[in-house]
């Protein structure tokens, strides 16, 4: 159970959170969502079996061979251990080449994943049932995204490993068993599942799979695999396409924001506060500007930013402002220097709406300040904080700014790759 | 991540066993975070519901980029800021209804701490709520509420210095704490 560092020397505090995460739905209530959930069904329409049958490609891709369950199957020993060969032939191929195909409405197979994989290497392929096509590609180092209606990018992330299809893993699958295995070329396992069953294709020579078919309990082929192994992949396969317009490379992108970060910026001032605007990064779907303060008792509150001529003051969705010094970021003692000190602070302010402006274009930025003499104080008589007024507006002109697919992933390294800020002015 | 996958065929396969189990696990997560958030025993039954019933509506679409107990979460806070914005076109309840509702018990032992977090900011209440009750991780917490996880750090510090000042008084909360909206 998590100690919560700052609350955990209150035992009052810990009392409560321990009662908050004891509680339990009411009697009937898990009834009766087990109950909705068992009667809906996919929102997609269902035109017929072969339609039915379509799943997403990123599933059955990851899913693949390598199902895994915790019930045992029972096959006989010798089927068992003719499995488990198969198994480690397979584990020790570094490359692998998997083609899965499904059945498309009419009912004619088509490809919907193409997966390479060569050591750390990776490429996959997807079609969706609009024949849509997504792309991951890994080099080993940057990863390029293409998916369907967003603009491709590339960054220094390692994606989801493509799981090695350890046909051991049969072996663990709930109420499975061994339908039946033929010797000779090819060599072959049927395998009987509670909703599917599947043909293994086995090279008797290299003991390594070579196709599967997948049915589902009425006979309907689902899906069919290809696999092959070979002793080197086409260069092109792992090749990550160049950046540029359309095409938000990180990296790249990272590099320039770090230098605006560095030059001087345009400095602005009212009320005796003066604000640098270092930085505006235009996103698809989120504009960010990044701009420094610093002085005692100025700050900058959010909701109040706006494009002009093109969003009304105080009329648009709420905006989210955040304002962190970047060298502090990752232990989060932030909130001194937001208010007071000296210290450069970042400033950003995010519109969360159509994003598509013409450049150059206009932000303003409205300026409060803190009044130290006015702290505000509550009716049990804590002081929270100071009253604060707002002393002026900037107006600043952006005439280049920053274009990246995400603005958020440009700035902060992608979660799952650690959460250290990725640009800093230091 | 293979076992969230195949689960999730499985349920959008029919499994009927697979997709009860499924719900039982889950339930009871997604079920606090509703009623934490919504103070409101019936609306948390309700959002609950809903939350699973999108899940499976949408269950196939689940491509295993965050485990499929973070993205039970993240659709059913999608439900809650679905609710949460439809609320707001009418009278909401008195924030201590759930207390009163009979047989509240550890709900009850909780009330203040309910109370407290009620004073916080939406944002840092649902990030505290997620991280603290629900005991997701900080990077699972961030891809519920799609921030970056320094956000989510930065939320936790706000949310548990205010709440600190709240229960031990004397602590000064700065009064930006109270208008900034943490992205």
């Amino acid at each position: 159970m998590k100690q919560n560092k700052s609350l955990s020397d209150n035992a009052r505090v810990q009392t409560e959170l321990n009662a908050l995460r004891a509680e339990a739905p009411r009697e009937g209530a898990v009834d009766r969502a087990v109950s909705a959930f068992e009667r809906t069904r996919e929102v997609r329409p269902v035109a017929s079996r072969s339609r039915y049958v379509w799943r997403s490609a990123a599933i059955a891709t990851a899913a693949g061979l390598a199902v895994v369950a915790s019930l045992i199957i029972t096959s006989p020993k010798a089927e068992a251990a003719g499995l488990q060969k198969v198994a480690a032939a397979v584990r020790a191929q570094t490359i692998r080449h998997d083609r899965a195909y499904r059945p498309n409405k009419e009912g004619k197979m088509v490809l919907t994943n193409e997966d390479w994989v060569d050591g750390v290497k990776q490429s996959q392929i997807m079609f969706d049932e609009m024949g849509r096509k997504s792309t991951i590609t890994y080099d080993g180092r940057l990863m390029y995204l293409d998916y369907p209606g967003t603009e491709p990018t590339i960054d220094e992330r390692e994606p989801s490993k493509i799981p090695i299809e350890d046909v051991t893993a049969y072996l663990n699958i709930p109420g499975g068993k061994v339908l039946g295995h033929t010797t000779g070329f090819p060599e072959t396992y049927t395998l009987g599942f509670s909703n599917m069953r599947f043909t293994l294709f086995i090279n008797p020579q290299t003991q390594l799979p070579i196709a599967r078919d997948v049915v589902d309990r009425r006979g309907f082929l689902i899906e069919h695999n290809d696999y092959d192994y070979p002793s080197n992949v086409p260069a092109s396969v792992f090749a990550i396409p160049s950046g540029g317009k359309g095409v938000s490379d990180y990296p790249h992108l990272r590099g320039i924001l770090a230098e605006r970060l560095r030059e001087p910026g345009e400095t602005q001032h009212v009320g005796g506060v003066s604000v640098t605007l270092k930085a505006v990064i235009v996103g698809e779907h989120k504009i960010l500007a990044l701009w420094t303060g610093g002085g005692k008792g100025e700050y900058i509150p959010s909701g109040n930013f706006w494009i002009e001529d093109r969003e009304r003051p105080y009329m648009q969705a709420r905006p989210g402002a955040f304002g962190v010094p970047l060298e502090t970021v990752d232990n989060v003692k932030v909130e001194p220097d937001i208010v007071v000190g000296n210290q450069p602070l970042r400033g950003d302010a995010a519109w969360f709406k159509d994003t598509k402006v013409k450049v150059p274009f206009k932000i303003n930025i409205a300026v409060w300040a803190e009044d130290r003499t006015k702290p505000v104080i509550l009716k049990d008589g804590t002081r929270a904080g100071f009253h604060s007024r707002m002393v002026g507006r900037l107006r600043f002109v952006v005439k280049a700014p920053i274009h990246s697919a995400d603005p958020d992933v440009l700035l902060w390294k992608p979660v799952f790759a650690g959460d250290e800020i990725a640009v800093s002015d230091h | 991540m293979a076992n969230d996958l195949e689960l999730a065929r499985r349920i959008a396969e029919g499994d009927s066993i697979a997709a009860e189990k499924f719900v039982r696990d889950l339930y009871p997560s997604v079920y606090r975070l509703m009623l934490h958030l919504t103070r409101h025993r019936e609306d948390a039954e309700d959002l609950t519901q809903q939350a699973f019933i999108a899940v499976r509506q949408r269950i196939s679409t689940f491509r295993g980029t965050a485990g499929l107990r973070t993205w039970v979460h993240r659709v059913a806070f999608n439900e809650y800021a679905q609710w949460k914005r439809r609320r707001k076109l009418t009278p909401p309840l008195p924030p201590n209804h759930a207390a009163n509702d009979p047989g509240f018990g550890s709900f009850l032992a909780g009330e203040s701490l309910l109370d407290a977090l009620a004073t916080l900011p939406d944002k840092l209440r649902e990030t505290f709520v997620l991280y603290e009750v629900e005991e997701l991780k900080v990077q699972e917490v961030a891809q519920i509420l799609r921030v970056p996880v320094g956000t989510i750090k930065a939320r936790l510090f706000h949310a548990r210095r205010r709440l600190r000042a709240y229960f031990e008084g004397g602590t000064e909360v700065t009064n930006h704490e109270a208008k900034q909206v943490l992205i």
